[in-house]
C-alpha cells in the first residue's frame, strides 16, 4: 500500500475513534432527544385550556351533586343537572374524566376518578364518595373536596417502553400516558397532571403509570407491564373556589400564575410571611422542611444559618406590611438564634454562631445572615434588636477577614477545625451583612472592611495568572455589590455586578417565543430533571439588585429589569395560593410557602426566604415608596439605644 | 525507518510519568491530592519535554515528543475535568486551575507545533497533526470562554437548546 491510502486509513481510524467516542458521550441523549416527538394535530393547542363552558358545567354540576349527596338528599338525576347547566347536552364523548381530591393523608387523598362517557355526573358523583371512609364523606367533609376535570384531546405519540433515557421522551405534566391492553376494552389513561401531583421522577413516570393502572383500575403487574405505552395531551381545568365562578384553565399541574404586578408582589410577600409565621415553633424554630405531600414537618439537618436568613426576610415582610405577630415570630427565631450564639473566648465581645449536628462548625455565613437579620429587624422595629450580638458578629467577621480582604470560611472554634473549604457564598453574605450595618450605624469600620471584601472578591477571587476563570452566580455579592455602589461607586464594582446578573441569566430560560410559558424564567435542568423553582428565590434578589443599580447607573436600559420580571413569573407561578393547590393533603398549611420543583411540593425554609427577599427586591422597581432594602438609615432617625450601643461599640 | 535513540526514550517515559501523575492522583483520590503538587506536576512534565525536544534530531523523534506534548495537554484537562468533578473549586485556588490551564496549553501548542514541522517527513506527525490541532483549539476555546462574555452567551445558548431538545 502506498503511502497516500496508508495516511487515509489512519486519518479514518482517528475520526471513526472520535466519532465513537462523541456518539459513547452525547450518543444517548441524543438518541433520546430524538425519541421525543409532537402529536399530529395539537400544533394549535393553546399551553394553557382556553375558558370552556362545558368544563364550567361539568364541575359546577359536580358540586352541586356533592352538596345534594351530602345533605343525604340523594344524587340529582341527570335532567335536573342538565336543566340548571345546559351546557350538559352538548357532552361529548371526550373521554372526559372528573377526579376527585381529598385533603387529607393516605390513600383517601385520591385522585378518585371516574370517566364520565355515561353523562351520569350525579351517578359519578356518588360513586365517587362511595368509595371513601365515612369520615371524608360528611357533608362538612366533602364541602373541602377539589375537583378537576380533563378532557382527553385526540391523537396520540407513541413511546419507548420505559420512556427512553432518563424519562426524557416524556415530558411531566403534559404527557399523559395511554396504557393498552388487549384484555381490556378501554385504555388506562394516566392523567397528566399526575406526574407532577404524584412527584415521580421522570425516569420512572411510566412505571408510575403501569403502578397507577394497578392500583386505580386493578391491572395486573403482568398487563401493567405488557402494555402498549403511548403519549397523549389533556385540557385540564380545577373547580373555581366556593364554586359558581368560571372553572380554571391548568397546564402541567398548575395554575398560569399571577400578572408580575405591585399588588401580586406584595399578596405573594404577605402570604409568604403567613407560612412562616405559621411555621415558627414556640422556640423559635421554623420548620426546616415541610413535606406537603405528607402534610409532614422535619428538622432533620437543621442549618442555622438558613434559619438566619429565614428570619430576615420575616423582618423584610415586617417592614412591607407592619404585621406585629409576624414581628413576634422573626423575633422568637432571632431569641433561638442568639441561644445558639458562642462567645469567643479568646476574644471578648466577639461572638459566632454554631451549625451542625455532632461536628458543630463555625461558618462565616452565619455570622454574615446573622447579622443581616439583627440589622433587619432593627430597621422594621427601631430599639428591638439585641445590640451586643448585631456587632459582636460583626466584629467576628471582620477578623475573619485577611489583610487583602480575603475572608475564612470556618473558624477554628475548638482546635478542631482543620478544612481548607473556601466558600462560594459565605463571603457575599458577610460583605452584605457589613455593608447593611453601615447603613444602620454609618459606622465608617464596617463599610472600610465590607469594600475590602468585595474589592478582593471582585479582582483576585477565581483571578490568576491572567485568567478570570469563571464568575460564579454569586446572588449575596451581588446585592452586597449593588448596594456599596450607594455609598462608594466604583466601576469595576458596578462591572462585577452586572457580570454575575448575566452569569446567572445566561443559564435561564429567558426567550419568552421559545420557553414554555410556565417556566419563562427558569433555570436550566439536567435531563431527569424540571427547573429549580427554588432558585427562583435565590436568583430574583440577584436580578432584581442588578436591576435596582440598572435603573440608577443605566438610564434607558431595560435588560436586567427584563430579565427580573421573568424570574418574578416563575416565582409566583410556584407559590402554593388557593389557585394551584388543589392535591395537597392541607392546602392551607402548604398556603405560602414556595415549593423545591413543578413537581417537587417540598417546602424548605430558605426556599421560602430566597423567593420573599426576591420580591422585597422588585417592588422598589414598581414604586419607590415601597420599602428600599439598602436603606441608609439617617444619624437622627437611629433609636436612642442603638446610638448608645454605638458609642459603646466603639 | 531509523531507530530512535535510547536516551530519548528514557527521557519520554519520564515526560509520561511525570505526566500521568496528575491526572492517576486524581482519579485515585480527588479530595486528598495536595493542589499544589497536582499544579507543578504538568509543569515539571513540560520542562522535561522541553528537554527532551533538544535530543529529538530526527523527524520520528519530533513526532514522538509532539505526540508527548500534545499528551500532556489532555493529561492537563483530564485534571481540571478531575477537579471540577470533584467540586475542587471550593478547595483550590485560582492559581492551581491558570497553572494547570497554561502548562496544558503550552505544551500543547509546543507539541503541535513539533508535529507540524515534523509532518512532510514522518507519517506519524502526519497522522496526529489534526488531533493535536484540534486539542490546541480546545484550549484557545476554554481561554477564549474564560475572557470573552460573547463565548459565555454562545455557551449559554448551547446549553438552552439542549435544554428545549429534551424538555418541553
Amino acid at each position: 500500500m502506498s503511502t497516500g491510502p496508508r495516511r487515509g486509513v489512519l486519518v479514518a481510524s482517528i475520526v471513526l475513534v472520535l466519532g465513537l467516542a462523541a456518539f459513547v458521550w452525547i450518543g444517548r441523549p441524543v438518541r433520546a432527544a430524538l425519541q421525543r416527538g409532537t402529536i399530529d394535530g395539537l400544533e394549535d393547542e393553546p399551553f394553557y385550556p382556553d375558558p370552556d363552558p362545558l368544563a364550567d358545567a361539568i364541575l359546577g354540576a359536580a358540586r352541586l351533586a356533592t352538596v345534594e349527596i351530602g345533605a343525604e338528599r340523594g344524587a340529582p338525576d341527570q335532567q335536573l343537572l342538565r336543566f340548571k347547566f345546559p351546557e350538559l347536552h352538548s357532552l361529548d364523548e371526550g373521554p372526559w374524566y372528573l377526579s376527585l381530591y381529598v385533603p387529607t393523608t393516605g390513600e383517601e387523598r385520591g385522585p378518585h376518578v371516574v370517566r364520565l362517557a355515561s353523562n351520569q355526573i350525579g351517578l359519578a358523583v356518588q360513586a365517587l364518595r362511595d368509595r371513601l371512609p365515612p369520615q371524608h364523606a360528611t357533608a362538612e367533609a366533602m364541602a373541602a373536596w377539589r375537583f378537576k376535570v380533563d378532557r382527553v384531546l385526540p391523537g396520540r405519540r407513541d413511546l419507548p417502553a420505559n420512556g427512553g433515557l432518563r424519562g426524557v421522551a416524556v415530558d411531566p405534566g403534559l404527557d399523559g400516558i395511554e396504557l393498552t391492553h388487549s384484555r381490556y376494552e378501554q385504555p388506562f389513561h394516566y392523567l397528566p397532571s399526575w406526574s407532577v401531583e404524584r412527584e415521580p421522577k421522570r425516569r420512572r413516570i411510566v412505571r408510575d403509570a403501569q403502578k397507577a393502572a394497578e392500583e386505580l383500575a386493578g391491572w395486573s403487574q403482568g398487563e401493567a407491564r405488557e402494555a402498549t405505552v403511548r403519549a397523549f395531551r389533556s385540557r385540564a381545568w380545577v373547580e373555581a373556589l366556593g364554586g359558581g365562578a368560571p372553572a380554571r384553565g391548568i397546564q402541567r399541574g398548575n395554575a398560569p400564575g399571577k400578572e408580575t404586578t405591585k399588588e401580586n408582589v406584595i399578596e405573594a410577600a404577605r402570604l409568604a410571611g403567613d407560612f412562616l409565621r405559621r411555621e415558627t415553633a414556640a422556640n423559635g424554630r421554623i420548620t426546616y422542611v415541610y413535606e406537603t405531600m405528607d402534610d409532614d414537618r422535619s428538622n432533620k439537618n437543621y442549618n442555622m444559618l438558613r434559619h438566619a436568613g429565614t428570619a430576615y426576610s420575616m423582618f423584610q415582610v415586617v417592614r412591607l406590611t407592619g404585621d406585629d405577630d409576624l414581628f413576634a415570630a422573626g423575633e422568637r427565631a432571632m431569641g433561638y438564634f442568639r441561644s445558639r450564639m458562642k462567645e469567643d473566648e479568646a476574644h471578648r465581645g466577639e461572638w459566632y454562631i454554631l451549625d451542625g449536628g455532632r461536628r458543630k462548625r463555625a461558618k462565616l455565613g452565619g455570622a454574615g445572615l446573622g447579622l443581616l437579620a439583627y440589622v433587619e429587624m432593627e430597621k422594621a422595629r427601631p430599639g428591638s434588636t439585641d445590640y451586643e450580638a448585631m456587632f459582636g458578629l460583626a466584629r467576628h467577621i471582620v477578623r475573619m477577614q485577611h489583610e487583602d480582604g480575603e475572608f475564612e470560611s470556618f473558624y477554628d472554634w475548638n482546635g478542631q477545625e482543620n478544612s481548607t473549604r473556601k466558600s462560594t457564598f459565605y463571603p457575599g453574605e458577610a460583605v452584605l451583612g457589613l455593608t447593611r450595618l453601615h447603613q444602620l450605624t454609618g459606622d465608617q469600620r464596617w463599610l472600610d472592611a465590607a469594600v475590602k471584601g468585595a474589592d478582593w472578591l471582585v479582582h483576585e477571587r477565581w483571578v490568576a495568572l491572567g485568567l478570570r476563570i469563571y464568575v460564579p452566580m454569586d446572588a449575596w455579592l451581588t446585592q452586597a455589590l449593588v448596594e456599596l455602589d450607594r455609598v462608594a461607586p466604583d466601576d469595576d464594582r458596578r462591572d462585577y455586578a452586572f457580570a454575575l446578573a448575566d452569569s446567572i441569566a445566561r443559564h435561564k430560560l429567558m426567550d419568552p417565543d421559545k420557553a414554555p410559558p410556565d417556566l419563562l424564567g427558569s433555570d436550566l435542568s439536567g435531563l431527569g430533571s424540571m427547573p429549580l423553582a427554588a432558585n427562583a428565590g435565590s436568583f430574583g434578589e440577584a436580578l432584581s439588585a442588578a436591576a435596582r443599580m440598572e435603573q440608577r447607573r443605566l438610564p434607558g436600559s431595560d435588560r436586567y429589569r427584563t430579565f427580573a420580571m421573568r424570574n418574578l413569573g416563575m416565582q409566583l407561578r410556584h407559590q402554593f395560593t388557593e389557585a394551584n393547590d388543589w392535591f395537597l393533603p392541607n392546602p392551607e398549611a402548604a398556603r405560602g410557602g414556595f415549593r423545591e420543583r413543578p413537581n417537587v411540593h417540598e417546602i424548605r425554609n430558605d426556599y421560602v426566604q430566597h423567593n420573599i427577599s426576591g420580591l422585597m427586591g422588585m417592588l422598589p422597581l414598581f414604586d419607590e415608596a415601597m420599602p428600599d432594602l439598602g436603606l441608609q438609615v439617617d444619624a437622627a432617625e437611629r433609636h436612642p439605644d442603638l446610638v448608645r450601643a454605638l458609642e459603646a461599640s466603639r | 525507518m531509523r531507530s530512535v535513540g535510547k536516551g530519548l526514550l528514557a527521557a519520554l517515559l519520564l515526560v509520561v510519568l511525570l505526566g500521568a501523575a496528575g491526572p492517576v492522583l486524581m482519579s485515585v483520590d480527588p479530595k486528598g491530592v495536595a493542589p499544589t503538587l497536582v499544579a507543578l506536576l504538568p509543569w515539571a512534565a513540560f520542562v522535561a519535554l522541553l528537554g527532551t525536544s533538544r535530543v529529538a534530531r530526527q523527524p520520528l523523534e519530533q513526532a514522538l515528543v509532539g505526540l508527548g506534548g500534545g499528551a500532556l495537554g489532555a493529561a492537563a484537562l483530564s485534571i481540571l475535568s478531575l477537579a471540577v468533578a470533584a467540586e475542587r473549586q471550593n478547595y483550590w485556588d485560582a492559581w492551581h486551575f491558570s497553572s494547570t490551564f497554561w502548562a496544558g496549553a503550552l505544551a500543547s501548542l509546543f507539541g503541535a507545533t513539533l508535529l507540524v514541522r515534523a509532518r512532510r517527513d514522518s507519517r506519524l506527525a502526519s497522522s496526529l497533526v489534526v488531533v493535536a490541532c484540534a486539542l490546541v483549539f480546545v484550549f484557545f476555546a476554554i481561554w477564549a470562554w474564560m475572557t470573552f462574555s460573547f463565548v459565555q452567551d454562545i455557551e449559554g445558548a448551547v446549553a438552552r437548546w439542549a435544554w428545549h431538545l429534551t424538555h418541553g
